[in-house]
C-alpha cells in the first residue's frame, strides 16, 4: 500500500512537471507578488494584504517545476519589477529558503531552511496574507497541487507555532511524516 | 480596580495561566507588517471561537485607534475572525475569557513608525487601550497582558517585525502595554456600564447590562425585545 502510494505521487509529480528533457529548453513558470499602487489602480483596493499579480520567469526546463518555481519566487522580485511597484517577503535574502518540496494526493509539502530570523513580519496578519498568499498562487499553478503544508526544518509543528496556528486537520494536525528522507 | 499582570511563555502556556488566574480580560499587542510601506489600517484578531464581547471590543478598539491617527480600519470592521485564515487564531482562542490581539499601527509604515517610537503615540495608543478595558470591563478585575513575540520560550530571541527607521515590533508593543497598565492601575474601574432596564412607572422590573455598542430592537408583534449577536 505504502509503495503504491509514493508511486501514485511520484506519478503527480511528474505530472506536475511536464516532464521533459530537450537540451537547452526553456520553461515558463509564475511567480507572485504584491504590487499595492497596481491593486489600488485596477482593484480599488490597497488594504487587502492578499491581492498578488503574475510574474513570468524562464527557467532550464525541469522535472521539478515545483521545486523550480518556489526558488524563483524566494529570490524575489529584479529590480525593474521593484521599480514597478512590485513588492515580496521574499528577497535575495531568502533565496536559499527552500528545503524541499513534495508534492503528495494534491497536498504540496513545502519545507524550509528557518525563515524566522530572515522574515519577522510574516507572522502579522498581513505579512501572513502576504507570505500564504504568495507561495499558495505560485504552487496553485500546478494542477496537482490543492493545497499547502509548510515546515521549517522538516517539522511542521514548528512553522505552525511561529504563525500562531493550532497543529489541526487543516494542516494534518502537524504530521512530519511526509517530509521525512525517502518518502 | 483593575490589577493587571504580564504573561511569558509560548502563546498557549500564557492563555492556560490566564485562565488558572480568572483573568477577565487577555490582551495580545503586536503591530501590523507589510511589504508596502503605504499599509496603514487598525485591525484586531479575535479567536475563531470569539464572543460577542471579544469581536465588540476589538471593533470598538480598531475604531477608537483609527479615529486617534487618522487611518482606516481593517479586516471586517475592524476584526479578523480566526486570524488571516487562521495565523494568529492559537494566540487568543484558548482563553476562556474575551480575548483580543491588537494590531493597531504598521510597523512598516514610516509615518506610524514614528508614531510607534514616540512617546505621545505610545501614550495614545495605552489610552485608547485603557478606555476600551474600562468601557468593556468596567467591574474591574485581572486584566492578562502578554507582549506579542517576546518571552517565547521556544523562541526566545523573536521580537517580530522590524519598524522602518529602526527598532523591533515587540519592544514597542511593550511599552504601550506598561503604559497601559500604568492607567489603570492609577485610576478605580468606573460604573460607566450601559444598562438596560425594564420599569413599571418608578417600579424597576428588570436590569441587564448591555454592550456599548449592543443595538436594541423591539418587536412589537412578540413583544420582545432583541439584542443581535
Amino acid at each position: 500500500m505504502k509503495l503504491r502510494c509514493c508511486a501514485f505521487a511520484f506519478t503527480l509529480a511528474l505530472a506536475a512537471a511536464g516532464a521533459s528533457h530537450a537540451a537547452g529548453a526553456t520553461t515558463t513558470l509564475r511567480v507572485y507578488f504584491n504590487n499595492a499602487p497596481l491593486a489600488a489602480n485596477e482593484l480599488r483596493t490597497e488594504a487587502d494584504c492578499a491581492i498578488v499579480f503574475e510574474r513570468q520567469r524562464q527557467v532550464p526546463k525541469t522535472e521539478g517545476v515545483a521545486a523550480a518555481a518556489l526558488r524563483q519566487l524566494f529570490a524575489g522580485p529584479t529590480e525593474d519589477e521593484t521599480a514597478g511597484g512590485y513588492r515580496s517577503p521574499f528577497s535575495a535574502a531568502t533565496a536559499g529558503l527552500l528545503r524541499r518540496v513534495v508534492i503528495e494526493h494534491g497536498t504540496a509539502y513545502v519545507d524550509l531552511n528557518d525563515p524566522r530570523a530572515l522574515l519577522p513580519g510574516a507572522t502579522s496578519s498581513c505579512g501572513a496574507a502576504e507570505f500564504h498568499t504568495a507561495i499558495e498562487r505560485t504552487l496553485r499553478q500546478f494542477p496537482t497541487v490543492r493545497r499547502v503544508i509548510l515546515a521549517i526544518d522538516g517539522e511542521p509543528r514548528r512553522f505552525y507555532e511561529w504563525m500562531g496556528q493550532d497543529c489541526d486537520e487543516t494542516n494534518d494536525h502537524c504530521d512530519a511524516a511526509p517530509l521525512r528522507p525517502g518518502r | 480596580m483593575y490589577q493587571v499582570k504580564f504573561y511569558k511563555g509560548d502563546y498557549f502556556e500564557r492563555q492556560q495561566a490566564a485562565n488558572a488566574d480568572k483573568a477577565v480580560a487577555y490582551v495580545e499587542h503586536h503591530f501590523n507588517s507589510s511589504t508596502s510601506p503605504s499599509a496603514g489600517y487598525s485591525v484586531v484578531v479575535v479567536g475563531s471561537n470569539a464572543s460577542s464581547t471579544s469581536r465588540n471590543w476589538g471593533r470598538w478598539y480598531a475604531k477608537a485607534v483609527a479615529e486617534q491617527f487618522g487611518t482606516q480600519v481593517g479586516g471586517d470592521a475592524g476584526i479578523l475572525v480566526g486570524g488571516w485564515e487562521g495565523r494568529g487564531d492559537g494566540n487568543v482562542k484558548h482563553t476562556r475569557m474575551p480575548a483580543v490581539l491588537l494590531e493597531p499601527l504598521f510597523a512598516s509604515n514610516p509615518q506610524q513608525a514614528d508614531a510607534i517610537r514616540s512617546d505621545a503615540g505610545q501614550a495614545a495608543l495605552a489610552r485608547v487601550l485603557a478606555e476600551s478595558l474600562r468601557r468593556f470591563f468596567p467591574d474591574g478585575g485581572l486584566i492578562a497582558f502578554s507582549v506579542g513575540h517576546k518571552y517565547k520560550t521556544s523562541s526566545p530571541n523573536d521580537r517580530g517585525a522590524a519598524l522602518a527607521g529602526g527598532g523591533t515590533e515587540a519592544d514597542y508593543a511593550e511599552k504601550v502595554l506598561q503604559k497601559a497598565a500604568q492607567l489603570l492601575a492609577d485610576e478605580p474601574a468606573q460604573a460607566t456600564r450601559r444598562m438596560l432596564r425594564v420599569m413599571r412607572g418608578e417600579q424597576l422590573l428588570f436590569e441587564t447590562a448591555v454592550d456599548e455598542d449592543a443595538v436594541l430592537s423591539w418587536s412589537s408583534e412578540r413583544n420582545l425585545l432583541f439584542i443581535p449577536e
